[in-house]
């Protein structure tokens, strides 16, 4: 499983009730590639994120990873495939409340059986800057630090691919630079990376965009600068 | 003015939409008023009767009336304390909003008033309807009228309010929220709960003496297992702290698995609310307990000579009948406590499915942490039982087998078993919802 290359999202809607919130009719994502989504607030994006890693089931259509429907997995097996597949930044960092941050980030690479897991996920946090942080639990961090630990998560895990949940809001510009670089460098290093964002300076870095807009998930494309999205988001291209 | 009524009609529309937690206490303050209200209308009946039939059946009414007040008021101080837990967050909403102090402790009280009046006022009702249809009451010895006097009508809301007041004022007092503090008032009753339990076990008989011999011993022993008990589900939480801690740090650098999630959920827990561990505890102790003194009595009544070795004082239908009100009690609130803390469950299931976890070990983390709850509850209940028979057991110089047959006897053992059948399905059903 490890070895998933391709990420693609194929036909797929989300209503809550008869509303439908979000349509993503042909979406890829590849391995070593970086991709944002954009789009106003309320307007699916976290939706489309959580039926990409199989936390939420989509109304209709499929999100399939190589030749896996991950839509017609459930219950343990869909939790095995999702823990070896993705690495997951929830909106509000999606920390244990109970757990310091420290043991948030080894837990993740106990869960998947990953040996020396303490100074792997204490290295994680060194990498962002946060070891000063590590026995805090996250009601004693703030949003942005509970995000980074979240990242740094994702850092420690290696996953071939990884969803990100606005990863760079309430960062200062240090640490929002910590976290940018953490995920090129992540990219980098083979994994696929899908990105939720309003950061446009972050969509600009990364190697394509999708942009939600009439309650629809465009095709992914490429951009040069925060210009083009700005263009992108008015449907000017 | 205009604020409040907003405020007010927000709180109500919360209560409807937290509906599980709100049902989950009402049930109980419902069960509770049931067990106490048919107990307390036996004993107001038995008082009644004429001499024979009113002795003999307030011979057992009294103590089922006092087992069921323990169990009562243990089961609604945890489940109201419980409750109250699950709304800080809904309670920091408030002060961002800015809602003064003196109108939010008011809607705190309000909103925990009116379940536990109305759940309350439904378990009287259920009691006195039934007395009415059920009188007289066809007995062995006669028929007895079942009276629902004012022993009923104002000893059941008193012994509801008394048991559940102190969670809602201290959950009031802590409005706006701040860090939790052991309160002052917590600490001086467990200490003279504490100190009065001692002064019941030293004042007792060291050997049994007078015209009632063993006799004379029993209700000091069950004295001991109300008091023990109680005593034990204010001591129990802090002990376990304490062990639970060194227990962490000696395990800080193991891979996280079920057996560390489930201690770490404990722990947190029984810091922030003693996790129910109180609930377990008083439905083993107090049937339990109840066993061993009689059991112990016999023993001691058998050393003298004045019972026969194959006669028994304790008659165990009775005994069960007795128990089964307070084991039934307890079974019910265990069960419920996981749907209480079904909130704070569900985030950190959430973020555990986040981070990896599949929902086979979510289900076994909830089932080891309701067996670390019953362990730690039972190991307390038969601590207390072990208190409560000692001086009858030390005074027949019983071998380590009788204490063992006493102790852990056949109402203990069930007890402790429908308690951790409720607890394993609480659990699971929490899960679910």
């Amino acid at each position: 499983m490890e070895t998933a290359t391709q990420l693609r999202m194929i036909d797929v809607e989300v209503r809550y009730g008869r509303r439908v919130v979000v349509g993503a009719p042909s979406v890829e994502v590849l391995r070593s590639t970086t991709t944002a989504v954009v789009g106003a607030s309320g307007s699916g994006k976290s939706s489309l994120l959580r039926c990409m890693t199989g936390l939420q089931r989509p109304s209709s259509g499929r999100v399939v990873v190589d030749d896996l429907d991950l839509t017609a997995l459930k219950g343990n097996r869909l939790a095995r495939y999702r823990r070896d597949v993705f690495g997951i930044v929830l909106q509000d960092g999606g920390l244990v409340p109970s757990l310091s941050a420290l043991d948030n980030v080894q837990i993740a690479l106990d869960l998947r059986r990953i040996p020396r897991s303490r100074p792997r996920a204490r290295a994680a946090l060194d990498d962002l800057g946060l070891s000063c942080l590590s026995d805090r639990l996250p009601g004693q961090l703030s949003g942005g630090e509970r995000q980074r630990v979240a990242f740094a998560r994702v850092l420690a895990q290696r996953a071939p691919f990884a969803t990100l949940d606005e990863p760079t809001a309430s960062l200062d510009a240090d640490s929002r630079e910590d976290v940018v670089h953490g995920i090129l460098t992540l990219a980098a290093a083979g994994c696929g990376i899908v990105a939720v964002t309003h950061d446009l300076e972050l969509a600009a870095q990364c190697d394509a965009v999708a942009v939600i807009s009439d309650k629809v998930l465009s095709t992914p494309v490429t951009v040069a600068s925060v210009a083009e999205i700005q263009q992108l988001t008015r449907g000017e291209r | 003015m205009i604020g409040f009524l907003r405020l007010l009609r927000a709180s109500l529309l919360a209560t409807v939409s937290d509906w599980r937690q709100w049902s989950a206490y009402g049930a109980i303050v419902f069960a509770s008023a049931v067990v106490v209200g048919a107990c307390l209308t036996g004993v107001e009946s038995a008082g009644r009767a004429p001499a024979p039939l009113g002795g003999m059946v307030s011979s057992w009414t009294t103590p089922a009336a006092l087992m069921a007040l323990a169990a009562g008021t243990t089961c609604l101080s945890t489940v109201s304390r419980l409750t109250q837990s699950q709304f800080d967050r809904t309670r920091r909403a408030w002060v961002c909003l800015g809602v003064m102090p003196w109108p939010g402790r008011a809607l705190i009280i309000g909103e925990a008033a009116t379940v536990a009046l109305a759940a309350t006022g439904a378990g009287l009702g259920i009691v006195v309807a039934a007395a009415a249809l059920w009188t007289p009451l066809p007995l062995a010895s006669g028929s007895l009228t079942l009276t629902t006097g004012p022993l009923v009508v104002i000893g059941t809301p008193s012994a509801v309010a008394v048991a559940t007041a102190p969670a809602i004022v201290n959950a009031a007092r802590r409005f706006p929220p701040r860090s939790r503090r052991r309160g002052t008032a917590r600490i001086v009753s467990t200490i003279l709960l504490t100190s009065s339990c001692l002064l019941a076990v030293r004042s007792m008989p060291s050997a049994p003496a007078g015209r009632d011999g063993a006799a004379g011993m029993v209700p000091w022993s069950l004295l001991v297992v109300a008091l023990g008990a109680l005593t034990a589900s204010r001591i129990a939480p802090g002990a376990a702290d304490i062990v639970l801690s060194g227990l962490e740090r000696l395990l800080s650098r193991a891979p996280w698995n079920v057996t560390r999630l489930a201690l770490r959920a404990f722990a947190v827990a029984v810091r922030q609310n003693g996790a129910g561990v109180a609930i377990p505890m008083i439905g083993v102790a107090v049937p339990g307990g109840l066993a061993a003194v009689f059991l112990a009595g016999d023993q001691a009544l058998r050393d003298a000579g004045a019972l026969a070795p194959t006669e028994a004082t304790l008659n165990w239908p009775a005994a069960i009948s007795l128990a089964a009100a307070p084991a039934l009690l307890a079974a019910l609130t265990g069960a419920l406590v996981f749907i209480l803390s079904g909130p704070t469950r569900r985030e950190t299931g959430r973020n555990l499915v986040a981070a990896g976890a599949t929902p086979t070990l979510l289900r076994a983390t909830a089932a080891a942490e309701a067996f670390l709850i019953w362990t730690l509850g039972t190991i307390s209940a038969v601590s207390v039982i072990a208190l409560a028979a000692s001086p009858l057991l030390s005074a027949t110089r019983a071998s380590a087998g009788t204490w063992i047959a006493v102790v852990v006897n056949p109402l203990t053992l069930g007890c402790a078993a429908l308690s951790l059948l409720a607890l394993c399905l609480g659990s699971l059903f929490s899960r679910r919802t």
